[in-house]
């Protein structure tokens, strides 16, 4: 059996979601007009939404292999740098020595794990982490719009749309209720 | 030598037989007493065993919740749904002015700034003759995605100084904000000077070029728009997640290691739990807003270009142009000192001083360090530019 990187492997999987993907889009080329086109065009939303499942739950695997391949590769290296201090470290042989084997440990973990968590590669990994997530969240809400129309309730986004308008509203009234309060305090000011 | 041949037994002289008394727990002596003080923490176990420590920490955790916090007397003067404002009791009779309104930063509480009685930010300027005032914002819920900084500025924090300003009959007021807070201010006072008398920033989030902090470095990669689109607020949880990241090992692990060491140091303990039930005590993020606290200021960078909007509003802080101060944590590392230090620069200000102190983001405000070293020069920059 032939031995792949990690990289190799994720990109292979990726291909390969993809290529099911394609295939399935091939083979959902229903016809859309007659008798069952409503029941067609449900159906058609709701594959999509599966494949953009699938692909995303692809590019998650991708991700989550890439950031504990970061986090693994910085405990190597600290366990490495831990190693070649080994003429500095104790022998155990009393409590203060305990501690200085301690601080030591707590320095070179603390080092090379602050220069993980600042370097652009990490931070761009967590962040398509956390977008893959939030992509995820999103198609299940997604997902449910027909049956929220079917019981003829409001979806996600037809709510929002309503939180920002009475957010802009209330905008709104603030600053006219502070122009009324400034032109009564000048007629006050006037009448005096 | 005898020999009692009913049992096999040899038996030499007589010896005294010696009874083993078992006792029933540790308390308890051999002639039956506890050693246990009732109603003291000495409950006569061994202190330094590695077991009854770990019992005690558990213990300590559990207590957490029950110390007080937010202590300084205080009035709450005006109440909505997304803020309180605090008046302390002041210790003066006839207390220094103009009054004075901090403004805390959206993440974490407010009660840093008052975390006990010998750390308190707060307590220190009302001991100071200050008339003090503070903005406690409350949790947003997910019918509040769509509060921005428009809101946070123009609406709350103006809102605030008006009710001050009416309450006090003070023209002006000194406007000081911690953080994110500090930043708001900021924008604030370049928008409605006219109400502002002196300008007191604690370690603001400026110019985002010059941050190389863990949690810049995570804000300027971030998919904010998808993240706030699905979640609506930004959730504790992943708030949580970053701030774990900042000095993991000295802070998140080797913190443990100290409690271990000073369990029986009740003092300690105390302010250790305090800080700890802070920092674990995150409340959602508005949607809005920190998606302009993340695109605008750190990804943009707009504060320091002067192109950042608030509604129709553009902020230009070079329009600053009051007594200002700016109090800078030189081992700050979650927001840089560099970046802090930058407003100094930006404000028009003649009167424009940077006092900069070798300390961290929160021992700045909530330490010992504090105390003693600056919140006496705060005071007494403070007390110059009063009514007096």
């Amino acid at each position: 059996m032939q031995m792949v990187s990690d990289q190799e492997f994720n990109k292979k999987y990726e291909e390969l979601i993809n290529s099911y993907n394609s295939i399935w889009k091939d083979f959902l080329k229903l016809p859309v007009t007659g008798q069952s086109n409503q029941f067609i065009r449900t159906f058609e939303e709701d594959q999509k939404k599966f494949q953009d499942l699938l692909s995303l739950c692809s590019k998650f695997q991708s991700n989550i292999l890439n950031y504990w391949m970061q986090v693994n590769q910085t405990y190597v290296k600290s366990i490495a740098e831990l190693q070649s201090k080994k003429p500095e470290l104790p022998d155990f042989q009393s409590e203060e020595e305990v501690k200085k084997y301690k601080n030591l440990t707590i320095d070179v973990f603390e080092k090379y794990f602050t220069q993980l968590f600042q370097s652009k590669e990490f931070s761009v990994t967590t962040s398509e982490l956390l977008s893959n997530y939030s992509s995820f969240t999103h198609i299940l809400g997604n997902a449910f719009d027909n049956y929220f129309k079917l019981l003829n309730l409001p979806n996600r986004d037809e709510i929002d749309m309503i939180l920002k308008d009475m957010q802009e509203l209330k905008r709104e009234v603030y600053k006219l209720r502070k122009n009324l309060d400034l032109i009564m305090s000048e007629e006050k000011l006037v009448v005096k | 030598m005898k020999r009692n041949l009913s049992l096999n037994k040899i038996t030499t002289s007589k010896e005294p037989e010696i009874k083993v008394k078992e006792l029933s727990s540790p308390n308890q002596k051999i002639d039956g007493t506890s050693s246990r003080v009732p109603g003291t923490l000495d409950d006569g176990e061994p202190k330094n065993d590695v077991v009854t420590k770990i019992k005690k920490i558990i213990d300590a955790y559990q207590k957490s919740m029950s110390l007080e916090v937010g202590t300084t007397p205080h009035d709450v003067v005006k109440e909505t749904r997304l803020y309180r404002l605090l008046h302390y009791k002041t210790t003066f009779h006839v207390p220094i002015r103009p009054p004075v309104l901090i403004v805390y930063a959206l993440i974490n509480r407010s009660y840093i700034l008052d975390l006990q009685q010998d750390k308190s930010w707060v307590g220190n300027l009302v001991k100071q003759g200050f008339d003090v005032y503070l903005i406690d914002w409350k949790t947003p819920s997910l019918n509040d995605k769509y509060v921005s900084f428009d809101d946070y500025v123009n609406v709350f924090i103006d809102d605030c100084i008006d009710f001050i300003r009416n309450k006090s009959s003070a023209e002006k007021i000194t406007l000081h904000g911690y953080c994110m807070g500090a930043s708001m201010s900021a924008m604030y006072c370049s928008l409605h000077q006219h109400k502002i008398k002196n300008l007191v920033t604690l370690a603001p989030v400026i110019d985002t070029s010059k941050d190389n902090t863990v949690i810049s470095n995570f804000a300027k990669h971030l998919d904010v728009e998808n993240i706030i689109d699905s979640m609506g607020n930004m959730p504790p949880e992943l708030l949580q997640t970053c701030f774990s990241a900042l000095k993991p090992f000295k802070q998140g692990v080797n913190k443990y290691f100290s409690l271990y060491e000073h369990i029986n140091d009740k003092r300690f303990i105390e302010n250790f739990l305090r800080i700890e039930r802070w920092l674990s005590d995150i409340p959602p993020i508005a949607g809005e807003a920190f998606k302009q606290w993340i695109k605008n200021i750190y990804q943009e960078n707009l504060l320091v270009k002067n192109e950042m909007k608030l509604g129709s509003d553009l902020v230009n802080l070079s329009r600053i142009n009051v007594p200002f101060l700016n109090i800078v944590a030189n081992e700050d590392h979650l927001v840089s000192p560099d970046g802090s230090a930058e407003l100094n620069n930006l404000v028009s200000s003649k009167d424009n001083r940077i006092m900069r102190f070798p300390t961290g983001h929160v021992g700045l405000i909530a330490s010992s360090y504090s105390q003693m070293n600056v919140l006496p020069k705060t005071g007494r920059w403070f007390f110059l530019r009063s009514d007096v």
